[in-house]
């Protein structure tokens, strides 16, 4: 069985991510960790016990972690996902308890003890690993394998024209992180959004999609529909169309149903960490280039770049019924 | 009908001497000048091969003045290693016979500026000479009716560093004042010119077949890069986005689509100097600055190469 820590910023599509790690059998959550981006600390931590609650999973311990990034001023996606992050739909505060231990000494403590089983799955910005991986480097290495939401090739414009949010609400976090040497498989933005100057992708889920979601009519999928409101409005009025973009899911998918992966490819990616334009934006270096010839190039991550859509939205549909 | 007329400022190495004989044998634009400016080579080497090409094209001669020999505020990086020590296939042509004009590149962009309001320019190197003109007169700058720049990429990476196209990176500050302009640009990215316009073995075995000059120079001159690209890719082809942008010029039906996007620069990350910014989302509202050739008539330009080397 294979085993997670799951740290997330959550927002709705983060709680719909935790739902359907928490229903899918194949594998075991050791912990969650929660972490400032696209809400509040407190509202993450609420959100993900809802999450885990609206799952019937309440056993598993929750840490709260980071309240502020790094080093830049803090950022949220409020507009996209509501105040609260899940829309302000109406749902009952959560009763599962708050582990007293931060999230940081957590990731360390369940890294060491799982020793060298221990996978990771990082939804939001990536402070909370990136000081595990600062305060205790070698027990970080013992992490199989960290699959992160975040980032985007050249082309797919995010948060600005060139950065996506999870990287750009931390982006000295995932500098850290990217240079740690761990095992990582980063889902970049292009497939998990469509649009304008985007790929579509194909894990966005049309009309037709969420009348199905509507059609299982349990209380997980009208939890994934009712929290998702905020999302899909912010959709309509960037796009003028209807779609619910769900990165965090699409990662949850990459992480537990590899065999959904129709394309990768390994490259060293970098954050660039200038106070300018490019600020956060993940470059991919896939070497060569008539100027960079003689520069040290070390292929540090998996990029994924296409995932099967319709198999993906069976596995979401599977998980919520 | 009247031909268009443009100004051509270049890095003269092996694309570009293609592009200028494809110029100065159309029958639809007017070459009214050739500037040259340091870039792929420095400016003694493209000076010697803007010339070298006019005598390849074998048409009418325009004037050539040499312009910046570095860019505005970096070092000049040049791109031996691509196009070879001459930057024409160290072929060992004859020297050129065409004098080099006196006057500096930027002021006889500026005569034609005060003096003419249905005048281009097309860009096939480092900006530096046109921000340059610009610094110095911007209202005689402001008659360019339009540039067509080769330069930058939009979704394909590493062509020079992982997200900049060596003519934006070898002087972006350069870039930057062009782009802040107001003229009219139209850029031909890499994107473009790679892939399917490139130049492979059926191409080359049909230039060697005219049994031309022009049909053995096209081929030739772009030996190193040839060489490079074998080595460097594994890829048989000769790339040529000079030409690309060029085609452009001679027949802008060879664009098939394009955006108008308001476009900035990235000057001071160190991972990404050059790099062009481009607001797709419309982020900023702010008003395009920048026609972005997405895809061109791939078929239409190679006849054009084919036509150019008859």
């Amino acid at each position: 069985m294979r085993r997670f820590i799951i740290d997330t910023d959550t927002g709705s599509d983060d709680a719909i991510a935790l739902i359907m790690a928490l229903n899918d059998p194949s594998c075991e959550v050791c912990a969650i960790t929660t972490v400032m981006g696209n809400v509040s600390i407190d509202y993450a931590t609420r959100n993900a016990r809802i999450a885990m609650e609206i799952a019937e999973k309440r056993e598993i311990p929750v840490y709260q972690g980071m309240e502020r990034p790094l080093v830049r001023n803090r950022l949220n996606a409020t507009h996209v996902h509501g105040s609260d992050g899940l829309s302000q739909m109406s749902v009952n505060e959560p009763s599962i308890k708050i582990e007293d231990k931060h999230a940081v000494e957590a990731i360390i403590e369940w890294v060491d003890k799982l020793d060298g089983e221990c996978e990771i799955i990082a939804l939001g910005p990536l402070t909370n690993i990136a000081l595990a991986v600062r305060k205790a480097p070698s027990i970080m290495q013992k992490v199989k394998h960290l699959y992160i939401m975040g980032g985007a090739q050249l082309g797919y414009p995010g948060e600005t024209e060139v950065a996506e949010f999870n990287i750009l609400a931390d982006p000295e976090a995932a500098h850290i992180v990217f240079k740690s040497k761990l095992e990582m498989t980063l889902v970049p933005l292009e497939v998990c959004l469509n649009g304008d100057g985007r790929v579509g992708a194909e894990t966005v889920l049309n009309e037709f999609d969420v009348q199905q979601l509507e059609q299982i009519n349990t209380k997980k999928s009208r939890f994934c529909i009712d929290c998702s409101k905020s999302l899909v409005e912010f959709h309509r009025q960037l796009m003028g169309d209807f779609g619910l973009e769900l990165p965090d899911p699409t990662t949850i998918a990459v992480a537990l149903r590899p065999e959904l992966i129709m394309h990768s490819f390994k490259a060293q990616m970098d954050v660039d960490l200038s106070n300018s334009l490019s600020y956060g934006q993940t470059v991919v270096n896939t070497k060569g280039g008539t100027a960079i010839e003689t520069q040290e190039y070390y292929a540090n991550m998996t990029i994924v770049s296409a995932i099967e859509g319709q198999e993906f939205k069976n596995y979401l549909m599977e998980c919520v019924r | 009908m009247e031909k268009r007329r443009y100004i051509i400022d270049t890095d003269t190495a092996s694309d570009d001497a293609v592009a200028l004989v494809m110029a100065l044998r159309s029958d639809a634009i007017h070459v009214e000048a050739i500037t040259c400016t340091a870039g792929n080579l420095s400016l003694s080497k493209t000076t010697r091969n803007a010339r070298l090409s006019v005598e390849f094209a074998n048409t009418y001669s325009p004037k050539i003045y040499a312009g910046a020999d570095r860019p505005l505020v970096k070092e000049l990086v040049v791109g031996e290693n691509v196009h070879g020590k001459d930057g024409l296939g160290d072929m060992n042509y004859l020297e050129p016979m065409i004098a080099l004009e006196t006057t500096h590149a930027c002021d006889i962009i500026l005569d034609y500026a005060r003096n003419n309001k249905d005048l281009g320019i097309v860009t096939l190197g480092p900006l530096t000479n046109i921000a340059m003109a610009i610094l110095l007169d911007p209202k005689a700058m402001s008659n360019i009716t339009e540039i067509i720049a080769m330069g930058g990429q939009y979704k394909m990476t590493n062509g020079c560093t992982a997200n900049a196209e060596f003519n934006i990176w070898v002087d972006g500050d350069a870039a930057k004042i062009v782009l802040e302009s107001g003229i009219p640009i139209t850029l031909v990215p890499l994107d473009v010119c790679y892939g399917d316009a490139e130049i492979n073995i059926e191409d080359r075995n049909k230039l060697k077949s005219f049994k031309t000059a022009r049909g053995n120079f096209f081929v030739d001159c772009n030996r190193r890069l040839l060489e490079y690209n074998q080595r460097t890719y594994n890829k048989d082809i000769i790339s040529m986005p000079d030409p690309t942008a060029m085609a452009i010029a001679i027949d802008p039906s060879i664009m098939l689509e394009a955006r108008d996007v308001y476009t900035r620069i990235e000057l001071y990350s160190s991972l990404s100097y050059g790099q062009l910014i481009y607001d797709f989302m419309n982020i900023h509202k702010q008003k395009p600055n920048v026609r972005l050739v997405t895809k061109i008539d791939v078929e239409k330009f190679k006849n054009l190469v084919f036509n150019s080397a008859l």
